[in-house]
This record gives structure tokens, sequence and C-alpha cells, in this order.
């Protein structure tokens, strides 16, 4: 046996899940695995009946010998921990430094499942799982062809997270391929458990509060991201890929969209718009009127906002700060229980704090419904994040609407449109379509236009080819 | 010709967003006022002086792009590279005093506003503050974003359909007789309207930026067709709303007129007309701004990013030195009168100089 070969498995002989054994007629050769990490079933049917049976003195012979997949010669001690520890087998004779790497991990994961945080009606039901050779089959499914290029790097010193790149050769611009891969490449951290992290890490802007890549289950809409001309990165023991780069307009698509016919498709994107907008600006409007305002509200309205507030003794931004807050803790406590423990507290919530507190005349009933109704807005964003963002963004608006009222509402948003202004993904500008104006990109954001009508890829990612379709549609009178 | 300068890619704008940085500097918070000092000269023939006013920035316009054209430059750089060190340095030091002039005068005119329609007990420097750190923000983006907060902006067109809201109240009988007024009277009008449409000067310091020098002289033309067409528009609405005395003691005409609309949720629209008034007057303040850091840099290569913070102090120390808001309107006046001179003594003189001085040194 080797004597850097021995140092090894004595290295390893520390974890008890680690076996080592001599096997075969004359005991020549050595086995060495982890028990955990191998698959005992393939082990004991395949691998053994052939490996007892092995002769043959040079570790070559051997090799030739071997009748399975995935069999390496190996001598670099390094590599050879390296794979030990991903599930693969070592075997060694007793004279050489070499020896031969059998692949024999063991492949337990979950199903398929649906998409569960992109629901969708109809449309496919698979969604990511935590593997990511299944994740690179699933999109390789929809995209069968040799352009779409997969470029694999290992990511964290400690957890040596597996991860791959995709982008189709001939549509993805090249530039936004080489921000990613640099940023990926520059990661220097121990651990990475998820994509997100990931995401944090590479992200241009670490102070922003808005998503800067597009997070996704749903390999349908990586299918399409990705033929679009946007880069796919996919996260091994993650069940979200992240697309880059992002602007502003993709976050109002819910992939379900597409499977709807274009006027129910436009009407519930526009409907989306005017909820971010409603649920961003109605309570702080609530306050600012209220507090300085008031020659604002009608006459006949006047009556009913004076009768629903009559007995509560609160300013109306510390019943909002209130309400919201009650809101924000619902979310947050039906979201961390079980999910039948976490409907009661639901129903616990909406029934009894709602209408007790308007009894309790510590909010009043018209405050109760705008809050209610903007909380409800926020959930009809699709993407979890951005969903997220709307509803934090809201609270400086409020402290700013009860510090100068309208006026403060508007340097709020004034705040928040050049932050938007300023902010990149991948080098892009955030807020396209809207700034750098494109008016061929609302087809597939602001509203949706026919599937067949939709000929041209979104110029957010710059593709090097703009046409979907191969023919043109010819003009009047060709 | 294609411009040859030295400006990244990725920091130049589109030469169409000339359109709107041009059209949003030229009317500013000018809509909100401009009526009165027309119909105080020429009655209803306001509308003729504002033709003639249009058509004389039309030329500004094409000369100031018959310079930038030759030159391939920002004024700064044109100043300094045909006047010599010193006397360009003089030039450009004068030229950073007229941007912030023009800083301090408005910030300070949206927070008169503020106070006279909305909040009559705020200290006026509280809110400058506010808007100066909003503009520190914004400017220390750069160019790209001060123009997409410009295209933002402009929605207040959309304002405009509030006229409509009004229709029981007009008299279009006001507009007439047409014609009555002298030449002498119509110039006088003129010269008062002229400030009302300067912004344009700006072009001569973000011309490099853009990243089709050529082209951005249609859309510059059409900025100053639409802002025409604007004043033209608020104008015979407000003179077949108010009567000629009446509307010469009313110092805020357009915001009267928001007075007067009525919604069955909303009343009172002039409170949300003023306000939204922030939204116009930050992107112009930050304009200037960037022009008076861009002529540091080019004559002094002082850091933008270093003079930012000493403009927005001498800004804010500036803009409460004014007493009242009339003194601020009359400044504005003549602050404007200044820019008439820039633009019609000062760039037809470099253009002469320049037709017959060779092209030293290439580019910024």
């Amino acid at each position: 046996m080797g004597k850097q070969f021995d140092e090894l498995v004595n290295f390893h002989s520390k974890s008890s899940d680690f076996v080592s054994v001599a096997i075969a007629v004359d005991e020549s050769i050595f086995i060495s695995y982890y028990e955990t990490m191998v698959d005992s079933k393939s082990l004991l049917q395949d691998l053994f009946p052939v490996i007892v049976r092995l002769n043959g003195d040079k570790i070559e012979d051997l090799y030739a010998s071997l009748p399975f997949p995935g069999k390496q010669i190996v001598t670099d001690t390094n590599e050879q921990t390296q794979l030990l520890m991903i599930g693969y087998i070592l075997l060694s004779n007793r004279t050489e430094e070499a020896c031969i790497a059998v692949q024999a991990v063991r492949t337990e994961s979950r199903s398929i499942n649906a998409p569960e945080v992109e629901f969708s009606v109809i449309g496919p039901k698979d969604a990511l799982i935590e593997q990511l050779d299944t994740n690179i089959m699933q999109i390789r499914r929809r995209l069968p062809v040799p352009e779409l290029r997969v470029t694999r790097m290992e990511i964290g010193s400690l957890s040596k997270t597996k991860c791959a790149v995709m982008h189709l050769e001939g549509i993805a611009n090249p530039l936004n391929l080489d921000y990613m891969m640099k940023r990926l490449n520059k990661i220097d951290m121990d651990v990475i458990t998820d994509s997100t992290n990931i995401i944090q890490i590479i992200v241009d802007n670490k102070y922003s509060l808005f998503p800067q890549f597009l997070e996704t289950e749903r390999p349908d809409r990586l299918a399409h991201v990705l033929s679009f001309g946007g880069i796919a990165v996919l996260v091994d023991g993650s069940s979200q890929a992240f697309t880059g780069p992002v602007t502003i307009g993709q976050f109002l698509v819910a992939y379900e969209d597409y499977y709807l016919s274009w006027h129910l498709g436009s009407f519930f994107r526009i409907l989306r718009i005017l909820s971010i907008l409603f649920s961003i600006f109605a309570t702080p409007v609530y306050i600012a009127i209220l507090t300085y305002h008031y020659h604002i509200i009608p006459t006949l309205l006047i009556g009913p906002i004076i009768s629903s507030r009559i007995n509560l003794p609160f300013p109306p931004y510390l019943e909002v700060i209130f309400m919201e807050l009650t809101i924000e803790l619902l979310r947050e406590a039906g979201a961390r229980l079980p999910t039948k423990i976490g409907q009661t507290i639901g129903i616990v919530g909406g029934i009894v704090i709602g209408t007790a507190a308007v009894q309790a005349a510590l909010t009043s009933n018209i405050l109760l419904t705008i809050v209610a109704l903007s909380a409800l807005a926020s959930f009809a964003v699709p993407i979890f994040h951005f969903s997220n963002t709307i509803r934090v963004i809201r609270y400086p608006f409020i402290l700013s609407a009860q510090m100068l009222g309208l006026v403060g509402i508007v340097v709020c948003a004034s705040f928040l449109l050049v932050h938007l202004l300023r902010l990149k993904s991948l080098g892009t500008p955030y807020l396209q379509p809207f700034y750098p104006l494109r008016f061929q990109d609302w087809q597939d954001s602001v509203f949706r236009v026919p599937t067949a009508s939709f000929n041209k890829r979104p110029g957010a990612f710059r593709p090097l080819r703009k046409d979907r379709t191969r023919t043109k549609k010819p003009d009047i009178d060709e | 010709m294609p411009s040859h300068h030295s400006i990244q890619a990725n920091q130049q704008i589109p030469s169409s967003s000339a359109l709107y940085i041009i059209f949003g500097t030229q009317v500013g918070l000018d809509y909100l006022t401009f009526q009165r000092k027309l119909t105080q000269a020429v009655g209803q023939d306001a509308w003729i002086a504002l033709l003639i006013t249009a058509l004389l920035i039309h030329l500004a316009i094409w000369w100031m792009f018959t310079l930038l054209n030759r030159q391939q430059a920002d004024l700064a750089t044109i100043n300094k590279r045909l006047l010599g060190t010193w006397i360009g340095a003089l030039f450009n030091t004068a030229l950073i005093v007229y941007f912030l002039l023009i800083c301090m005068m408005s910030i300070r005119l949206y927070s008169e506003i503020v106070r006279i329609w909305i909040f009559p007990t705020i200290h006026i420097w509280v809110l400058e503050l506010i808007l100066l750190l909003l503009s520190y923000y914004l400017v220390s983006g750069g160019l790209r974003v001060i123009a997409g907060f410009f295209m933002f902006s402009q929605l207040f067109i959309v304002l405009n359909g509030i006229f409509y809201f009004l229709r029981n109240y007009y008299h279009p009988t006001n507009l007439l007789p047409i014609m009555t007024h002298t030449i002498p009277e119509i110039s006088q009008a003129v010269w008062s309207i002229i400030p009302s449409f300067m912004g344009v000067e700006a072009l001569l310091m973000f011309y490099p930026y853009l990243n089709n020098g050529k082209k951005a002289q249609r859309w510059s033309h059409g900025a100053n067709a639409i802002t025409m067409t604007v004043y033209l528009i608020i104008l015979v609405f407000t003179l077949m709303f108010f009567s000629q005395e009446q509307l010469k003691d009313e110092m805020w005409p357009t915001l009267t007129l928001f007075k007067f609309v009525e919604f069955p949720f909303m009343e009172r629209v002039e409170f949300i007309g003023a306000t939204f008034q922030l939204s116009r007057v930050t992107p112009i303040l930050s304009l200037y701004l960037w022009s008076a850091l861009q002529t540091s840099k080019q004559q002094f290569r002082f850091s933008k990013r270093r003079m930012l913070p000493v403009y927005l102090v001498i800004v804010f120390i500036g803009s409460l030195m004014f007493h009242d808001v009339q003194q601020v309107l009359k400044s504005y006046s003549i602050i404007g009168q200044v820019g008439f001179v820039l633009l019609f003594v000062y760039v037809p003189l470099l253009i002469i100089v320049t037709r017959w001085l060779p092209v030293k040194g290439k580019g910024l």
C-alpha cells in the first residue's frame, strides 16, 4: 500500500462512518468509502461481486476490468479526499499511490412537486427541487438545443456548493454572462446553503431593499427568461434558481399570465401595478389628508369620516401604525406556524382583532378597510421578495406623511424614484422599461400582447438576436 | 458628425432625453406665474408675444447647436479653449455663479409656494434642507439619473386636463379683440416672458453627454415647441377664465385655476398642484447644480464629488438671503435676462470667433 494513501485512510478514519477494508480473494485490494455517502444497495449488488472476483496487480489492469461508468484513476491526495467526500468509492492495491475512484453516490431526493411559492391554477405543475442535476434536466427538457450552455462551478470553501450558470449561446449577451461569472468567481465565503446567500453577495447595491435578481422556482419561467437572453444560476440544495439581469417590469409578471388569454393577462398586470401604488400610498395619504389637508375632503364625505373617528382618542398616524403593525404581526405569525394553526391564527386575527379594535376605539372602520385593502394589494405582487419590499417601504412614507403631509409623501416618493433610477441589476438599469423608455418592452410587462404578436425579445436583456420568429410578417402589398 | 468626445458609453444619455430635459427646465415653475407679466404688458394679445419669444428661442437653439457641433465640447471647455486660462477662468466662474443663482431662486421659490399655499407656518430652511438632501442624492447619481427624473416629472402635463372641469366658467370673448397693441408694447412683453423660456442654456453644459449631438437638435426644437404649446394652452384658458383686471392682481393664476376644480372625492386641487411642483423643481435644481459642478470640473479640475457639498451649502445659505417671494420673482426675471444675453450675445460672438479660429485639441 502506498504511504500517502495510508495517511489518507488514517486521516479519514477519525470519522466513524468511514470504512476502509481489504477485500478480494488475497486481500490485495483495499476499498474505502463513507458509508453515509454511498448508495449501499448498488455497493452490495453491483460493486462487491465484481471486486471480489478481480485479479491483476497493476491499477491499470484493475481499471480496465471494471465494468462501471463513472470510474477514474486518481493520484492526487486532495482530489481523492474530495471524491471520497461526495460519495465515491476508492479502490487501491497495496503497492501503488494511484487508486481508482468509482461513483456510488447516494441519490436520494424528494420527487418533483407542484410550485408552492409561485402557484398557478393552470399551467405545468412541476417546480425545481433541491437537486441540481434534476433541475438542469427540467430546463434542458424544455430547451433541447445544444446552444443551451451550462457552466459548473463550486462556491463556498466549506460547503463546496455546486452551482450551474446557464445561458443560451447566440442569444444571451456575453457582457451579461461576463458580469455574472466575474461576480460568482469573486465570492469568498465559507458556507452557501441557498441561492439567496449568493444573491445577497453578488447584488449591485447591498443597501437596497429591492430584489436585484429574479428568484423563481418555476422551470417554465426559467426557460422563458433564458430564451430571452437572461442568465440563470442554479444552486445545488436550493429549490429556487435566480436569473439576471432583472428589471422592474419583470416583477409585475406572474407566470400564469402567459397561460391565460392576453386580455386577462393584461388586465391582471394593470391591476397589479395599481395595487402596488395603492399599497404604498393609501395609508400615508390617509394620514396626510386627515392631519393637514382636511380641506381636500368634500363636504359629503367628511360626515362618514367624522362619525367613524368620533370616539377615537389617537391621532391618525398612531392609528395607522397600530393597524399596519397588527397586520404585519398576523402575517408573520401565520408564516412561522404550521399550516393548519396558521389558518386558525388568520381567522382569529382577522375577525376578532378587526371588529374588536374598532369597538374598543383603537381604530376607525374606514382606516381598517384601507389597511386591509393595502395589505391585500401587497400580496397581489407575484414575486415574494418584491411584495415584502412593498410592505416595508410603506413605513418611511407613513412617517414622512405625518411630518410634512402631502409634501412629505412627494419628498419620500422622490427619494424612492431616485433610488430606483440609480439602481442597476448586472449593470442594467433597473427601472426599465420606464426609464430608459422602451415602449416595445411594455408588451410583456405593463400589459401582455397576444402570444403570436409577441415576436420581439425584450430589449432589457440586450439579446444578440431580437426576433423570436424565424420569418418576418409581410408588410402590406408584399 | 458623430460626437468624438471621451464620455463613456454607459454615462451617455440618449439624444431624445434633450426633449424632456429642455422642456422640463424651460417650463420649470414659470407656468404658475407667467400669465401675469404678459397680460400686464399686452392684455389679450399675450399669445402673440408668446409665439414671437418661442421663435426667438428656436433661433437660439439653432446657433447653440452650430457652436456645439463645431466644437464638440461644453461651454466651459470652449471658454477655456478660446479665452485662455485666465480670462476663461473668469468667464467660467461667472457661469458657475449664474448656475448657482438659478439653484437658489428655484429652491426658494418652491419653498415659498409651499408656505403660501400649504403650510403657512413652516420654516423655509427645513424644506430647503430636505430638498437639498434629495438633490444631493440625485446629483451624485450622475446626469443619467437626473435625466431619468426629468422624464418622470414631465408627467405633470396630465394636470392640464384639469382645465376641462372648468368648462362652465370660460368666456371666450375675453380673447378678443386681436392685435390692439403696438409693437413696442409687444416687444416689452417679449422681454418680460424671456425668463420663462430660459433653461435651454443648460444644453451648453450637457451637450457632450448626448450620444448623438446632431439628432439632439431636432429633439431640442421639439422641446421648445412643446413648451410653447403648453404655455399657449395655459395662457388661453387663463385669459378666458379671468378678466384682465383680475389677472393683473393675480400672482399665481394657474394655482388659482386649480382652486375652482371639484370632484366628488376631492376638492381644493391646488393642494395637489402645489405639492407636485416639488417633482418639477428637484430635477431643475439638480441639473443646474450638475452644470456648476461640470464647469468647475472642466475649468479647475475640481472633483465633482468633493464640490457637490460645497455648492449645496452655498445654495442653502444664498437662498435664505431673499426677503420674500416678490424679491425672488424679480431676481428670477433678472437672471433670465442675463440668460438672454448669454444666448443672444455671447453665443453668437463665440460662433463668429470660432469661425476663423482652428479647433485646438480634440474633444474634452
